[in-house]
């Protein structure tokens, strides 16, 4: 059998695998690979349709030496997660090339198989899981169509059948999956080395938070134990930028929190499922007091995972929004969070200390500023113009016209040039809520910046001055502020998102994410403490008999459906009449005048007679009832009365003969 | 050493499958007579479950770890599909034509199916490693013929079949020996050189010698439709004479006894030598029987009659020289 030659059928069925391997993996493989996969398949379709022979060995070993070597200079190493599944994915195409004979055909299904467990690692998203199944069945149906005479079923059936065995796995994969110990990892495993960084990042240049603004990529998921507090409070703090280099706010090395917090005077338990950055940042509110697992606080009350966020992770937060921050500076803080490049915007600059000396208190002052900004012509826009190398005096006194990361970068620079303490935050504002399931979903177009303040009194205070030019934003999110501009989503027209207005698709919109939340923070919660509990919900104590009832049952319930379906088909493929008469031979059986071997119906209607003298007459009506129908008359056509009759007549002999 | 190990093991596993499976006209199969063992691809996917597995634990993937478990399921389901494709199927054979000791001798081997569920991929091979493959058997069944060597006179009953099937997923290999119970007569091997001792096997006039063709014959007569062609006088034919047939001696209606005490040699030999008698006189269209210690068949020509001259001398002490 291994020697066996691959039916054509199954090699279109592996030109459809080859394709459903690659799209969900677009991402995380170098664009080349794109063209020279398409290449490999055709190559080997030439072959299907006998246009080109097999490659030589000597090419076959050039163009393997040339993708590998292609491979690593593109991705540099070897190590991590892409140049895996892109050699996986270029051998896969590879080996079709080289597909003859039926082991051949084994290694690719067995490759693809792994290949569908790689797309997990990046995402688990309930669409990906969906896909997954669709290719698991897909494969499986080749494995199967490998096996089956494909001129006696067909491809359908194969699938059909194929689709039976998974079904028929998933009641006992269940009880494995939730009975099986929850391992800790053997080895430390590499992960994506550069797969694609979004959101926020920890350089803020004019210009990225609005090109950040045009994707509607979901950034995280928060669900708030108890009522969300509302949109103007969700400033979800990503990262404190406290450096000024040109036009460039970035972030120092943020350090640890040393001071003890104290988690119990929390108000907000919200749980986070960041989708995969790339970054360490976790968005939390203000004032975060503990966040976990594998994340810490930093002195500025933001948090970091322990290791970049490569898939969808969930995180458990505590904040409280009320809270105070430090109410002392030091004198090396002071000088960091006034600091400003030299010998830039000396417009502003001069500008913020006669205002200062003008209004004489530090909030007097910041009151000033955002009049300016609340009163002045300021846009607030998408597309703002460029601006040049003193940027904030451009943006304050000619263009006018910005984003949120101009406003704070601007008033951030204000305040410093006034010797006030601040910083520039950046992170998410706002979310939309989903009402179905209470969860926030926050997109990459919900990116913001802001800045935060030090008052003496009040430690660090946040001020949005976008919210003094644009308060839509703030309050209806990004949508509302630029609904007169037209540009929200504007490179994307087919987004659902866009079609918020509309009630059908607004709902079925909200559901879907609900599910997808739902799917999100079930599978991704489910750990060792999770399985733990769960189990000891079900099952109470650890009693090695539950479990073993429940892997029989699952067995039973994974067999038993196709056997009975066999065995009722054979039933239920006969006609009416047939059935009774069955029944009427059961009634028969029970009082040992079984109908023999080779005994025809009226040999049979006599002995009956003979014995059960009683119910002649129901016995003869009966059997010649039968026996009309299956012998004289156009069958099916006179069933339909006589099922019923037949049945009285069953019943009322039962009733005679007491059984 | 470890060959005759090997062999005693060998047949140690044969005895036990023999047991377990006897000799039958009709073969149903069922568990007792299905054996299931993973295939080399089966270890290797058992393989890729262990990656997964370790991959899931690893990287702390509940998908991976579902996949892991669906396609562990799957697996373990295999051996029941692989199973149901097998069981239930019925096997018989019968033994076709008589052949000589020597030539083949051929079986044929009915295969059913017990509902309309097609069985895929059945492999069915000999003990001489000869394969045939059935692509499937629905309800209309499946016939394939095979052969088997002969060595001896007698009865050929056929060795032990191996079915073998992986379908439908070539995970598992399902296999199931069968003994069928079906008989092909073999006859002796006829001997190439008939030394046959003449004497006294002719009863009545030698006036012609009964070996080869007779060179003398009476004289011609005109061609009549229906003449042997042997025995057209085409010498004369070809030199553009009318055909003529040559008239054959009148012996040829003379019975001619094959007698067991004319042949030298131990029994089989002197088998041999009948057996190639009766071919050599059968084929000359004459009248023969044969005698044999306690059996004998009386003179008489024909097909029929040389079937069962032949069958008597396949079957001749059966017993003892087996």
């Amino acid at each position: 059998m291994n020697a066996g030659l691959i039916p054509r059928t199954v090699l279109l069925m592996l030109f459809g695998l080859m394709l459903a391997l690659l799209v969900p993996k677009l991402d995380q493989v170098p664009w080349w690979i794109l063209p020279v996969y398409a290449a490999l398949g055709l190559w080997r379709y030439q072959i299907y349709r006998g246009v080109q022979g097999f490659p030589p060995a000597w090419a076959k070993f050039l163009v393997v030496v040339s993708i590998a070597g292609l491979l690593r200079l593109d991705m540099g190493s070897w190590q991590g997660l892409e140049p895996m599944v892109a050699l996986l994915l270029l051998a896969f195409a590879l080996k079709l090339l080289e597909l003859i004979y039926h082991r051949d055909a084994y290694v690719l299904v067995f490759v693809a198989y792994f290949l569908v467990a790689t797309q997990f690692l990046f995402s688990q998203s309930l669409s990906m899981t969906f896909f997954a199944i669709l290719e698991v069945w897909w494969i499986t149906a080749i494995l199967m169509a490998l096996h089956v005479d494909l001129t006696v079923i067909g491809i359908r059936a194969v699938l059909k059948r194929s689709g039976i065995l998974l079904a028929q796995a998933v009641p006992l994969m269940l009880v494995i999956f939730f009975i099986f110990p929850r391992l800790d990892p053997f080895w430390a495993v590499p992960i994506q080395s550069n797969s694609g960084v979004t959101g926020v990042s920890d350089r803020m240049n004019p210009g990225d938070i609005a090109n950040l603004s045009r994707s509607a990529q979901v950034a995280f998921r928060a669900k708030f134990e108890g009522e969300s507090p509302s949109s103007r409070d969700l400033y979800w703090r990503a990262l404190v930028l406290d450096r000024q280099v040109g036009n460039t706010w970035t972030a120092t090395r943020p350090q640890l929190q040393r001071g003890v917090l104290d988690p119990a005077i929390g108000d907000l338990s919200y749980s986070l499922t960041m989708a995969s950055s790339g970054q360490r940042w976790i968005p939390v509110l203000k004032t975060a007091k503990k966040v976990g697992p594998g994340a810490v606080l930093t002195s500025d009350y933001t948090a970091v995972a322990v290791t970049e966020i490569k898939a969808d992770t969930r995180f458990e937060v505590v904040s409280e929004l009320a809270a105070l921050t430090e109410s002392a500076l030091s004198g090396r803080a002071r000088d960091q969070f006034t600091q400003l490049t030299g010998n830039i915007n000396p417009k502003s600059r001069a500008l913020a200390r006669q205002w200062l000396d003008d209004a004489g208190s530090a909030k007097a002052y910041v009151e000033q500023v955002l009049a300016f900004f609340r009163t002045e012509p300021f846009y607030y826009t998408l597309n703002p113009p460029v601006l040049g190398r003193d940027g904030v005096d451009a943006f304050l006194f000619e263009t006018r016209r910005g984003f949120c990361e101009h406003y704070a970068g601007a008033f951030t620079e204000l305040m410093r040039a006034a010797g006030i303490p601040s910083r520039v935050v950046t992170g998410y504002q706002g979310g939309e809520l989903n009402p179905l399931n209470q969860t926030i979903v926050v997109r990459q177009y919900d990116a913001h910046a802001w800045s935060e303040v030090w008052f003496e009194d009040g430690g660090w205070v946040r001020i949005d001055p976008t919210a003094a030019v644009a308060p839509d934003r703030i309050e209806y999110g990004l949508e509302a502020a630029l609904a007169e501009e037209g540009s929200f989503l504007e490179n994307t027209p087919l987004s659902p998102l866009r079609f918020k207005d509309s009630v059908l698709i607004n709902s079925i919109r909200l559901r879907l994410d609900a599910l997808t939340y739902q799917w999100q923070s079930w599978v991704l919660g489910f750990d060792k403490d999770a399985q733990t509990g769960l189990l000891q919900d079900w099952l109470g104590d650890f009693d090695p008999w539950k479990y073993g009832f429940w892997f029989a049952l699952a067995w039973v319930l994974s067999i038993a459906p196709p056997w009975l379906v066999s065995q009722w088909r054979a039933y239920f493929k006969l006609a009416g009449p047939e059935r009774v008469y069955l029944s009427f031979e059961k009634v028969m059986r029970r009082l040992g005048l079984e109908r023999q071997l080779g005994e025809t119906l009226l040999q049979y209607r006599r002995r009956l007679i003979e014995r059960q003298p009683d119910c002649e007459a129901e016995i003869a009506d009966f059997i010649d009832r039968y026996s009309d129908w299956r012998y004289l008359s156009n069958r099916g056509e006179e069933s339909r009365g006589l099922v019923p009759e037949m049945k009285g007549i069953l019943r009322e002999m039962r009733s005679k003969l007491g059984k | 050493m470890l060959a005759q190990l090997r062999q005693t093991l060998k047949n140690r596993a044969r005895a036990f499958f023999a047991a377990r499976s006897p000799r039958s006209r009709n073969v149903e199969l069922n568990q007792r007579r299905i054996y299931i063992l993973p295939t080399p691809a089966g270890l290797i996917y058992g393989l890729l479950l262990t990656i997964l597995l370790v991959a899931g634990i690893n990287y702390q993937n509940n998908l991976i770890y579902a996949l892991t478990f669906l396609l562990g399921t799957v697996f373990v389901l295999g051996t029941w599909y692989t199973y149901s494709n097998m069981a239930g199927l019925r096997f018989s054979a019968r033994g076709l034509n008589p052949v000589f000791s020597g030539n083949p001798a051929f079986f044929s081997l009915r295969i059913e199916a017990p509902d309309s569920d097609p069985r895929f991929h059945l492999h069915i091979s000999t003990e001489l490693g000869e394969i045939h493959r059935v692509a499937s058997v629905d309800a209309n069944g499946a016939e394939l013929t095979w052969s088997e060597p002969t060595l001896h006179r007698g009865y050929r009953l056929p060795e032990r079949l191996t079915l073998v099937s992986r379908a439908p997923l070539g995970l598992f290999r399902c296999w199931a020996y069968l003994w069928l119970e079906a008989k092909v007569i073999v006859y002796p091997k006829p001997l190439s050189q008939v030394a046959s001792v003449m004497s006294g096997e002719e009863q009545g006039a030698r006036k012609h010698s009964g070996s080869a063709q007779a060179q003398e014959f009476d004289g011609f007569r005109p061609y009549r439709e229906g003449d042997n062609r042997k025995q057209i006088h085409w010498p004369s034919y070809a030199k553009g004479q009318p055909m003529q047939t040559k008239e054959q001696p009148k012996m040829l209606d003379l019975q001619v006894w094959i007698d067991w005490d004319t042949f030298a040699g131990g029994t089989e030999h002197k088998l041999s030598a009948m057996c190639a008698r009766v071919l050599e006189l059968a084929s000359q269209n004459r009248r023969y029987g044969i005698r044999l210690p306690g059996l004998s068949v009386a003179p008489d020509r024909g097909d029929v009659h040389r079937e069962s001259c032949l069958r008597s001398l396949a079957l001749f002490r059966l017993g003892e020289s087996s």
